[in-house]
């Protein structure tokens, strides 16, 4: 009896010990909270409250030590290191905890402005209306830290173009000329040609030479190897290439190097507002340089020159889809542009509106509008493309090609004219049964007009640069027309008002 | 009785055990866990040599590459200009 009663002590305390961790797992995991799916609703009786914000993990000393090279390194992708590093870092101290936080909330600045750009929504101007979505990168840099691939994530945060990317190469270049001293301004003077000697030849030689790097630095005879060396010159700067160097080329030349180091930030700053990936179809519209672009399969196929909306009647930057064309179209002249421009020349020349198309449609309340109809007089041409956008505009034909040949295209009213713009209708109607190049011709022997709906919408893109790499590498700058990057500059903080860009 | 309580003492034991390997196989979730990246080590320098060292097998001729005609140059040209939107992986000049 004795000893049974010990083995059933014995026997119980090893039944509890064996059975107690079970109770204790299975108890735990009730009390653990359902992970429920995240796309299941909240119950409706259940009150919605706030997430609280995803704590970001304190970063390991080999993560400090990545995140303090990248910040530091912010200034190759046009930002400022010293907005986001923490302050009074020394090289060799640790960092006291106070610097580890604030390095880990710079990292989360600095992943936001490379991504997303510095601009905060409420401060674009209504026609930058190329946003990028809002980001917050709490979660991703939480869970890049978690996760061990922090370097790789900040990797992939900036724009993945190739854009961009040469904008970064050409950004440190210029860098580089402007730490060697960058170049003098040539002084004003009778225009410099082919066969002139003179003194500022010397100096237009140094100039050139700063840039391009098969250009002879000696001699006072404006050559012919010269004369070609202005010529690139002049294609860099999207002005006319006659090898003439006039009032508008010497401009462009002397631009000092620190404002070409701007207009690339700038640039650097407008690709942030992309979104992540680009439609492998899409039409692409520079309106600074007054250029339009098809890509298909993610490869340019057609281009051809355009004219953009004149300084005061901007074009907009805008994302869109075009949705159909309009073969002979009308032109419904807009309010503003019958007021200003249409009745007074009527008022002045009467029968002007009888000669060019223009018939008066009355409307309620006395007022009346004006219409040109389809046909070679037509303002729009023979073909519109149309995509929904706030600004009213869209791209179409035009009967004026002689603007096609100047050098300066911002000349519009804001809409996009199109040199090609029978290719391009061919283009995005290729596949279609109905209207075939020979069906599209037979609708231009009248002057009916038709929309025709696009058998896919066509992203378009309407863009803004001035500073781009050309295909051999080399940096292009246009004039900035709308004077659109000095505005970004300040309003990100890298120009004070009075500031030059 | 001692060989009863030792029965039902390895009958939990054996529970416990199944338990906990089910939950290293996260039933509960639509996809398994993913590992954490692992921080590969940077090369040695001889690697880094053999790395770079052309593969045994013989290379086919490349096919000399014809020039882009005017056109197509004018269409890459008008392409950087409006934006060369083509995707990159990785920041090109990045050397690691």
């Amino acid at each position: 009896m004795g000893s049974f009663g010990l083995r059933a002590r014995v026997g119980r305390r090893l039944v509890l010990a064996a059975i107690t961790p079970l109770v204790l797992v299975v108890s735990a995991q009730a009390q653990q909270p359902a992970a429920a799916p995240s796309a299941t609703p909240p119950s409706a009786n259940a009150p919605a409250l706030p997430l609280p914000p995803p704590a970001v993990p304190p970063l390991t000393a080999e993560q400090a030590q990545t995140a303090l090279a990248v910040l530091r390194a912010a200034d190759q992708h046009g930002l400022q290191p010293a907005a986001y590093l923490p302050k009074g870092l020394t090289e060799d101290a640790a960092l006291t905890p106070a610097q580890m936080a604030a390095l880990a909330d710079g990292l989360a600045r600095y992943a936001h402005d490379i991504h997303v750009g510095r601009l905060a929504p409420a401060r674009f101007p209504s026609l930058w209306a190329v946003r990028p979505a809002p980001y917050d990168p709490a979660p991703d840099l939480a869970r890049a830290l978690l996760e061990g691939r922090l370097q790789a994530w900040l990797d992939g945060l900036p724009p993945q173009y190739a854009g961009y990317y040469g904008l970064k190469t050409g950004l440190a270049h210029y860098r580089d000329l402007a730490a060697a001293g960058g170049w003098e301004p040539i002084a004003s003077g009778p225009k410099l040609d082919l066969g002139v000697t003179d003194p500022r030849v010397v100096a237009l030689r140094a100039r050139l030479a700063v840039e391009d790097a098969d250009v002879a630095v000696e001699g006072e005879e404006f050559d012919e190897a010269l004369e070609a060396a202005v010529q690139r010159a002049q294609r860099r700067y999207g002005l006319k290439p006659d090898g003439v160097v006039g009032p508008g080329t010497l401009r462009e030349l002397n631009q000092p190097v620190g404002q070409r180091v701007l207009q690339i930030i700038a640039n650097m700053e407008r690709w942030r507002w992309l979104p992540p990936t680009m439609p492998a179809t899409r039409v692409q519209v520079n309106s600074g340089a007054a250029v339009v672009t098809l890509f298909q399969d993610d490869k340019p196929v057609m281009s051809m020159k355009a004219v953009s909306g004149r300084p005061g009647d901007e074009t907009p930057m805008l994302a869109s889809a075009i949705h159909s064309i309009v073969i002979n179209p009308p032109w419904n002249v807009p309010v503003g542009i019958a007021q200003r421009e249409l009745w007074p020349k009527e008022r002045a020349h009467p029968g002007y509106f009888e000669r060019n198309g223009y018939r008066v449609i009355p409307l309620e309340g006395g007022m009346s509008r004006l219409q040109q109809a389809s046909g070679d007089h037509s303002a729009l041409g023979r073909f519109k493309f149309d995509f929904d956008n706030p600004f009213a505009v869209y791209l179409h034909d035009t009967p004026a090609k002689g603007v096609f040949e100047l050098f300066e295209r911002q000349a519009s009213h804001g809409c996009v004219r199109l040199e090609k713009p029978r290719a391009l209708a061919e283009a995005l109607l290729a596949g279609d049964a109905t209207w075939t190049p020979e069906a599209i011709d037979a609708q231009l022997q009248t002057d009916k007009t038709v929309r025709v709906a696009l058998p896919k919408d066509v992203p378009v893109f309407i863009l803004y640069w001035t500073a781009f790499a050309g295909v051999d590498g080399q940096m292009q700058f246009r004039s900035d027309p709308y004077g659109w990057d000095h505005d970004l500059l300040v309003r990100v903080g890298v120009l004070g008002q009075g500031g030059k860009a | 009785m001692l060989r009863t309580v030792l029965w039902i003492a390895a009958a939990c034991a054996a529970v416990l055990v199944a338990l906990g390997v089910s939950r290293s196989l996260h039933f509960d979730q639509a996809t398994p866990a993913q590992a954490p990246a692992q921080k590969e080590a940077p090369p040695k320098p001889d690697e880094k040599v053999a790395a770079a060292a052309p593969a045994a097998a013989p290379q086919p001729k490349a096919q000399p590459k014809t020039p882009p005609t005017p056109e197509e140059l004018q269409i890459q040209e008008d392409a950087a200009a409006t934006g060369m939107t083509t995707p990159v992986q990785s920041d090109p000049e990045r050397k690691d």
